[in-house]
């Protein structure tokens, strides 16, 4: 018996648990053919509930299992180096217009996260964590780590607003009368990152290419920009 | 014969320089102590470094899609952690719901009336 609890306490049962879980979420959101609702992640989530309540393992126990994929993640986002230099001329197309829509963007959205929660009674550390809600979710959780807040809560709140993103924003913007595939693309990277962007690849690879580049730069710009304002206000 | 090698495992040869540019952000952060996090520090020292020599290797370009491209199982983790939150610390659904949903959908708005409008006036402008 104490041979079995060692087991499900060890590193390699709480990485099979993961990785079998999002196999099987992948599954569900491919059958569905890709019903942005059904987030491979999202589905993923409760296979592994449903399990660590069988096993009776609790979530600090296997969150400190699989402990090597969040090393991981640190890699991804130093992976996204590449996706952003490769995604870089694409800026001289429009230069101007899109530096501004960046900085702008990259201000107005965790401002109007952080009234939101603000008027509806977010606490101190909810709010550092929904600060970064519109960014890459590795880049997310590092920023809101670093200035307070919680990896879980950020992270969550970045694949919910990216999973709503990536419904509404078409259809909003087709009746906003906003046709142009580069403006499409670059918001729907803006503001709703990696499954914003899928939803832009599956819209047209012009859209793809330019949610890519918002993706990349709101990321490395709010990666850069956050921790150090932060700082900033906290002098004050 | 190391060489032929290291050819031979040319994803190792990626995944190595992505740890490599980690540790490097990780020892920056540590060192110089800036707020920044490790691995953002350690993605803005590969993305000069390639900056620098004007290409993509083969070998990372496979790893960083490899391991951009399945990001989302890394994820699974602390997606759960958030909904155990959710339901330990109920009173903070609210605000973590409207931001997520109001706030992306004005962030919507609000980014691409501007986007818009200012390539519209880059083309009055010529």
């Amino acid at each position: 018996m104490s041979n079995l609890q060692e087991l499900l306490l060890s590193p390699l049962f709480s990485l099979t648990l993961t990785a079998g879980s999002y196999l099987l979420g992948q599954k569900i959101y491919k059958l569905s053919r890709c019903f942005p609702l059904l987030h491979p992640v999202l589905m993923a989530v409760i296979p592994v509930i449903v399990i660590l309540h069988l096993t009776g393992l609790d979530y600090l126990q296997y969150r400190e299992g699989t402990e090597f994929f969040t090393l991981l993640l640190g890699t991804a986002t130093v992976a996204l180096a590449v996706p952003l230099y490769q995604q870089l001329h694409l800026i001289r197309t429009h230069a101007r217009a899109l530096m501004w829509t960046l900085v702008l963007g990259a201000i107005f959205t965790p401002a109007v996260a952080l009234g939101l929660g603000w008027i509806s009674g977010a606490t101190e550390v909810t709010l550092l964590s929904l600060a970064p809600k519109s960014v890459t979710t590795p880049i997310a959780i590092a920023v809101a780590e670093s200035i307070g807040g919680l990896a879980t809560v950020a992270a969550g709140t970045v694949i919910c607003a990216g999973i709503v993103g990536a419904v509404i924003a078409p259809p909003l913007m087709s009746r906003m009368g906003i046709h142009n595939p580069a403006v499409r693309g670059f918001t729907m990277g803006l503001t709703a990152h990696a499954a914003g962007t899928a939803r832009a690849f599956e819209i047209s690879p012009v859209s793809g290419a330019f949610a890519s580049l918002g993706l990349a730069l709101t990321g490395a710009l709010t990666a850069f920009t956050m921790p150090l304002a932060w700082e900033l206000i906290k002098l004050f | 014969m190391f060489f032929r090698l290291v050819e031979k495992m040319n994803a190792m040869r990626g995944l190595f320089i992505l740890f490599l540019f980690q540790t490097l952000g990780e020892f920056g952060n540590r060192l110089l102590g800036l707020p920044l996090p490790g691995p953002v520090l350690g993605m803005l020292l590969l993305f000069l470094a390639l900056c620098l020599i004007k290409s993509v290797p083969d070998d990372l370009d496979k790893s960083s899609q490899v391991i951009v491209g399945n990001m989302a199982m890394l994820l699974v983790p602390v997606a759960t952690g958030f909904a155990y939150y959710l339901v330990k610390i109920q009173q903070q659904i609210l605000p973590i719901a409207l931001a997520a949903t109001l706030g992306t959908v004005i962030a919507i708005v609000f980014t691409s009336l501007l986007m818009n409008s200012l390539i519209k006036k880059e083309s009055e402008d010529e």
